[in-house]
């Protein structure tokens, strides 16, 4: 009875917040002086600007999806096959791209990449290059691409490697005995098997980087989808494209989301291990073994990059046709903390992200129960709902909820806190279902039961049984929610239009734009970001170990 | 203390019948077995007591009070899991206390409680520790001093002693029954271990496919088996079929392949009936020579025998070609070869007929 009031209202949040803004957006798009048409949607196509853009971004996502690929799949099947020295510290290495949003380290990277940046004065001091290269040519094009690839291999690399260490190692052995070689088996058996996790990793890089914003603004690449809808925002009432490109992203997104579902099957929530024998790995050496150290060591330095010229820029008093800074300050750091804008966004971000937090752990316990210990009916579409905002980009949800939430309480431009809040909440709430759910699976029912069984009610038994027992998990989604709100892009810089409630993000992105040290504090504060996402993964990571990998699969 | 009522209970899991109308009464005080086979119910049947599933049909009342309703945390029944579910968050001391906590009970009547309970289970030295510290006959013992600790009006155990190696589960089944010898709780105890259902229980229902075959003492269920599946079941037996000749008070006659059987059992048959009978080995005397005097004598060869010490195993085959199972208890100093032949005598009281 109380699990069907609490599924009750969880569906009515759902459809309040994720449902009817996306609803909003619909019939804003095919309904013209309230007739159906599909007018808007063709004009997004014959427009030029518009066709280009989408086009671009269909590029740009290709390209990301292609090269992440290439450039993980042997990383991870070495990675996943094979003993080696520094292993552990090597993959946990692969992760450090993710504690970055990639627009902040685009801004360090503007300054290296720039004609008379560090790399191109590095390459002519030494000699091999003549005339400076421009890096990020076709407008910036090639800089959103190395942004968005540093940035989204790692989501690749939990995937694939996700996808390898499930298949259960007696299937490879079975070709070994049939007779089967390394490169034979990889392809008929190993390869095959890993596809479907391959395709949901595949389909999360190419959805993150069709739809990122961050990076292109700072590139000021502009004829891109999720550009034009940002720009759109402003004159939301006046101009119907901006509806008419949301649901195209959102079509793609969904169909999407749903292909990669139906792949993974049930095999989503197998975070257990399943009763398998212990894998046998080869011992990595030779030649093969020299060229996989260097080839790993050469994409972690390449993926640091951005890090590393955010740090630079953030210390550096003056920096100007030089390979490093040439004078070397703290000042930006002080300024973060003294100046108007920083403060009131970090302390903004601060408590927009814990009330956040708290909200996901409500919730996310309250699903997650319900999936795993009651026999309520369509557990299916409750899954599927709670893991689509997965999907669903900041992008388009705050987009959604500016449209439709405009003129009413919850109008973004009086006070977009209670929208910021929500926003942040259901884009992660994924997070805490999953940790918490693969705690309760793990947690055997019948401890429960015994506590049922000595005379606790439900809501007791889960105080002080199950809650303690899946403490670690909670913990964990809730860090992970909690930092990833802080650092939340897209759904900051739209929601935020008055400087006062403006959180972290929203205050780098303005900061950026001004001339003077602008960017210099925004680098500062990049890196103070940096940290604070750093110390929360690697502190789920403890919690939670190697189950990482599972939490950004659809 | 309560006594237990399950009328005509049935429970489907899906579209499967896991349980099948089932009917019981369970006395005050009384330890009562429910034994069968993997998967044939008696789990479910003791979880819907619990309260843990509610069964489609039927009526389960403790007393007179109707429960089918009654959450679990409200049938006030104390229950000891297959694998003991003892909270590894908490030490031996606060697993016991739990029941406490939520009984509202003073804190010296807690304290009081908790350690006479642990020293019940004769655990009052490890209360400090983690579960994950004790062995797993200890954590038995716990998973039972936390059960008794509320006092319940009914204890239920589901295969207790399974996770327990042999030895440990010999004394478990000691220490179990001087617990319900001083507590005198009415006990519920699910095991597919006959040995364990036959040496502790006061009544055993024998359980199969969802039904229950049979109710009674242990020796009851042993000498008296309702059917063939209780009596292959519970024990060794020799199944023969036969038709019946003659019968009257005290005896049946019935004609098998290699002759004819007497039985001084009764069973309500008429002439020329078909029925099984079941005869126990140990109920089979092997002997070098035929006794004149005495009635179902039948020749056999030895095809294949084990000496165990105290008892000598045989495989014997008999006129038909079919083969029997004997042990001859105490053989001390006898000595038969294999294909030697011998003959048996079946006293008819042992052999029991059934439809």
């Amino acid at each position: 009875m109380k699990s069907r009031i609490s599924l009750f209202l969880i569906y009515v949040f759902f459809a309040l917040f994720l449902f009817y803004p996306l609803a909003y957006v619909f019939t804003k798009c095919f309904y013209f002086e309230g007739n159906f048409s599909a007018v808007f949607f063709q004009y997004m196509f014959t427009n030029p600007v518009l066709r280009e853009c989408i086009i671009n971004s269909f590029i740009l996502g290709i390209t990301v999806t292609l090269i992440t690929t290439i450039l993980t799949l042997p990383l991870a099947f070495v990675m996943g096959r094979f003993k080696f020295r520094f292993r552990g510290l090597l993959s946990s290495l692969m992760l450090v791209p993710m504690i970055m949003p990639p627009f902040v380290g685009a801004i360090g990277m503007r300054q290296m990449l720039a004609r008379f940046g560090s790399i191109n004065l590095l390459l002519m001091k030494t000699g091999i290059l003549k005339q400076p290269v421009d890096w990020l040519g076709g407008g910036g094009f090639w800089g959103v691409v190395l942004m968005e690839v540093l940035h989204l291999y790692p989501l690749m690399f939990l995937n694939m490697s996700t996808a390898l260490a499930n298949i259960d190692p007696s299937m490879e052995e079975a070709a070994k005995n049939l007779g089967a070689d390394g490169k034979h088996i990889f392809r008929t058996i190993t390869f095959p098997l890993m596809l479907p996790g391959y395709f949901a990793g595949a389909i999360l890089v190419f959805i993150w980087a069709f739809t990122d914003l961050g990076t292109p603004l700072i590139f000021e690449y502009t004829r891109l989808v999720p550009v034009q809808i940002f720009n759109m925002v402003t004159d939301i009432g006046e101009n119907p494209m901006g509806y008419a490109l949301v649901i195209l992203v959102l079509l793609l997104t969904v169909t999407f989301f749903w292909i990669s579902k139906a792949m993974l099957g049930r095999e989503s929530y197998t975070m257990m291990a399943k009763g398998q024998v212990p894998r046998t790995e080869k011992e990595l050496k030779g030649i093969g073994g020299i060229l996989f150290y260097i080839f790993v060591f050469a994409v972690i330095c390449i993926s640091l990059l951005p890090h590393i010229s955010v740090f630079l820029t953030s210390i550096s008093g003056s920096w100007f046709m030089s390979i490093l800074p040439s004078q070397i300050t703290a000042k930006y750091y002080g300024m973060v903390f003294n100046h108007p804008l920083t403060v009131s966004s970090i302390r903004n971000s601060l408590s927009l992200s814990a009330v956040s937090m708290i909200f996901d752990i409500l919730i996310g316990l309250m699903i997650a129960y319900l999936l795993a210990r009651t026999k309520i009916k369509g557990k299916e579409i409750l899954d599927a709902i709670v893991m689509l905002p997965l999907a669903i980009p900041g992008l388009i949800l705050a987009f959604g909820y500016v449209a439709s939430f405009s003129g009413g309480i919850l109008d973004p431009r009086n006070n977009p806190f209670p929208l910021l809040i929500i926003a942040y909440t259901i884009r992660r709430i994924p997070f805490v279902v999953r940790t918490a759910y693969a705690g309760l699976q793990q947690t055997s029912v019948t401890f429960e039961e015994a506590s049922q069984n000595l005379g606790a009610t439900p809501f007791y038994t889960f105080r002080r049984i199950s809650m303690p027992l899946i403490s670690a998990n909670i913990i964990a989604g809730g860090i992970l929610a909690f930092s990833f709100a802080m650092l939340e892009v897209s759904d900051s810089l739209i929601l935020a239009m008055k400087e006062q409630f403006y959180p972290i993000t929203k205050a780098i992105y303005v900061l950026v734009g001004r001339i003077a040290d602008g960017p210099y504090i925004a680098s500062a504060m990049g890196v103070l970001g940096m940290i604070l996402l750093a110390a929360s993964l690697f502190l789920s990571n403890k919690f939670i170990g190697k189950r990482m990998g599972e939490l950004f699969r659809i | 203390m309560v006594s237990v009522k399950l009328q005509g209970i049935t429970k489907y899991f899906d579209k499967t019948r896991a349980v099948d109308n089932v009917s019981l009464e369970i006395k005050k005080g009384e330890l009562f077995f429910l034994l069968g086979p993997s998967g044939c119910g008696k789990t479910t049947v003791l979880r819907m007591i619990a309260g843990f599933y509610t069964p489609e049909n039927g009526e389960i009342c403790f007393d007179d009070k109707l429960m089918n309703e009654v959450p679990p945390h409200k049938r006030n029944t104390g229950m000891v899991f297959q694998n003991y579910a003892l909270w590894p968050h908490m030490t031996v001391k606060k697993n016991v206390e739990y029941g406490l906590d939520i009984r509202d009970v003073s804190l010296e009547e807690k304290e009081a409680r908790t350690n006479q309970a642990l020293e019940i289970v004769r655990m009052i030295d490890y209360a400090n520790r983690k579960p994950a510290q004790l062995s797993g006959g200890q954590q038995q013992r716990v998973a039972l001093a936390r059960a008794l600790v509320i006092q319940p009006d009914l204890l239920l155990l589901d295969e207790p002693l399974s996770n327990l190696d042999a030895k440990l589960r010999l004394e478990m089944r000691e220490e179990i029954k001087r617990i319900h010898e001083e507590t005198k709780i009415t006990s519920i105890y699910v095991t597919h271990d006959q040995k364990e259902a036959l040496s502790m229980a006061e009544r055993v229902a024998v359980m199969n496919t969802g039904m229950i075959e049979q109710t009674g003492t242990p020796r009851e269920i042993y000498e008296n088996p309702a059917n063939k599946f209780v009596a292959g079941f519970i024990g060794e037996t020799n199944f023969i079929e036969g038709k019946v000749l003659e019968t009257n008070n005290h005896k049946v006659i019935l004609e098998i392949r290699i002759g004819k059987l007497c039985s001084f059992n009764k069973i309500n048959i008429q002439i020329g009936g078909r029925v099984a009978c079941s005869i126990r080995p140990e109920s089979i005397q092997v002997l070098d020579a035929i006794n004149e005097t005495l009635p179902n004598q039948f020749e056999a060869v030895i095809e294949e025998f084990t000496y165990l010490g105290d008892n000598e195993q045989y495989h014997l085959r008999l006129g038909d070609n079919s083969l029997i199972k004997a042990v001859a208890h105490n053989p001390f100093g006898q000595v038969r070869q294999k294909g030697s032949k011998v003959w048996i005598y079946i006293e008819p009281q042992n052999v029991i007929l059934l439809l």
